[in-house]
């Protein structure tokens, strides 16, 4: 498939059309807002299902196959946040806490765009390795700590780290995503066969739900795009595909799949908007949210999810054949 | 029963602050506190964690010297950083030993 077959089967996907729904609900300021519980509940079942499914391949593959990829992604977490830092530098006048907490959400990555990317390879019938979801539990971490310490370069106070790191490590997205993956590596394809149904079969339907709701979510960042500038905005849409490239080429590197290496791009590519905003609040009181947040939720969010994906699955191939892979 | 002449103090503060405000607050020494979520609207406008939930209000009864310790706590580290609401009044309680 071509790049327009491939972008034109991404558009027309159920995940994509329901953001797009979220976004247009909120242009109509339509009343529209999933119930606080129910998100909650869905962002569990989506955590704990990659993380089960992602531990069931896990168990399956051999050390020497995973411990190449899991190095290049703790590279990749701590690269990334320094790109990201040192090209804002330049490109805005932003101060250094600003492009720290900044660095620190691009630096981490998106169970959400991951899924997606995901769906997306499986409607295309692409290979991946099935171990994927360890990559995006590893790589959730250092780029924020990578970014909370460039941010407090420079400070007269010192920054709380141990409290941020708690956070992390403690919140939702690592506790569920970690045990998902212990729980599917110990439980095995036997055991997941008892699950699959709710965590296979029901998968895509909860996620096209979800997104429905990021889209209400992201839809009422859009007005601050005009407050954070156009500079921003290339920022918002521009890293993503240098840091996605750059996942693409370690993911080749380390011997994934060109499946593999596409879904370590868009890991790359993609930025946090739920564990990273939670660190960097109470680490950096200083850093405005209208800033990294609607940066990384209204803009890189959508872009990576409706033009990104199809765009950094092209790359690998190009990428795997000019490397003659 | 007896009238007792306590302060309730009330905090409206973002979510993703809460735990550490709360170990706060009884390491000053408040006895006990209340915590209900929040939803509104203030000068600045919306918060950070509104992606994981709004904002939470923060309820706890003191005496009114424990009042100005959390207050003057909050001006310390709080009010300025934070979207950080504070206002108290008086109250009556029947239990002294509880508040």
């Amino acid at each position: 498939m071509n790049i327009f077959e491939l972008a034109l089967q991404n558009l027309t996907s159920p995940p994509v059309l329901a953001f797009a729904l979220g976004l247009l609900a909120t242009a109509i300021r339509a009343d529209l807002r999933l119930p606080e519980a129910v998100y909650q509940g869905l962002s569990f079942y989506l955590l704990l299902g990659i993380g089960i499914k992602g531990g069931v391949a896990l168990r399956d593959a051999e050390f020497s196959e995973i411990a190449l990829p899991i190095a290049g992604t703790i590279a990749l977490g701590v690269a990334i946040p320094l790109l990201a830092f040192f090209i804002l530098g330049p490109l805005t006048k932003l101060p250094a806490y600003e492009k720290g907490a900044l660095a620190a959400h691009y630096g981490s990555t998106s169970l959400v765009t991951f899924t997606a990317a995901l769906v997306f390879l499986e409607t295309a019938q692409t290979f991946v390795e099935g171990y994927m979801a360890t990559l995006l539990a590893v790589l959730e971490i250092p780029g924020i700590i990578v970014g909370l310490l460039l941010a407090s370069r420079g400070m007269s106070r010192t920054v709380n780290f141990k409290e941020s790191l708690t956070e992390v490590l403690t919140g939702k997205s690592i506790i569920l995503l970690a045990g998902g993956l212990l729980l599917g590596a110990l439980t095995g394809s036997a055991g997941y066969s008892q699950v699959e149904p709710f965590f296979g079969g029901l998968f895509t339907g909860v996620l096209t739900l979800f997104l429905l709701e990021l889209g209400l979510i992201a839809g009422k960042r859009i007005g601050d795009l005009k407050k954070v500038g156009i500079r921003l905005v290339i920022f918002g849409i521009g890293f993503p595909v240098i840091a996605g490239t750059l996942g693409i080429t370690v993911g080749l590197l380390t011997g994934l799949s060109v499946g593999g290496a596409t879904v370590l791009g868009v890991l790359s590519a993609a930025s946090s908007y739920i564990a990273a905003p939670a660190a960097v609040r109470l680490a950096l009181p200083e850093a405005s949210p209208g800033i990294y947040l609607t940066s990384s939720l209204a803009i890189t969010f959508p872009f990576n999810l409706i033009i990104g994906i199809p765009l950094y699955s092209v790359l690998a191939e190009l990428i795997a054949n000019g490397m003659g892979i | 029963m007896k009238n007792i002449e306590r302060k309730l103090v009330t905090i409206v503060i973002e979510q993703a602050i809460e735990s550490r405000l709360i170990r706060d607050l009884h390491r000053i020494g408040v006895k006990g506190h209340t915590v209900t979520k929040a939803n509104g609207s203030g000068p600045h406008g919306r918060r950070a964690g509104e992606i994981d939930g709004g904002n939470v209000k923060i309820e706890t009864v003191v005496s009114s010297e424990l009042r100005m310790a959390i207050i003057e706590h909050l001006e310390q580290h709080y009010l300025d950083k934070y979207a950080c609401v504070v206002w108290s009044s008086d109250v009556t309680v029947s239990r002294e030993q509880h508040f």
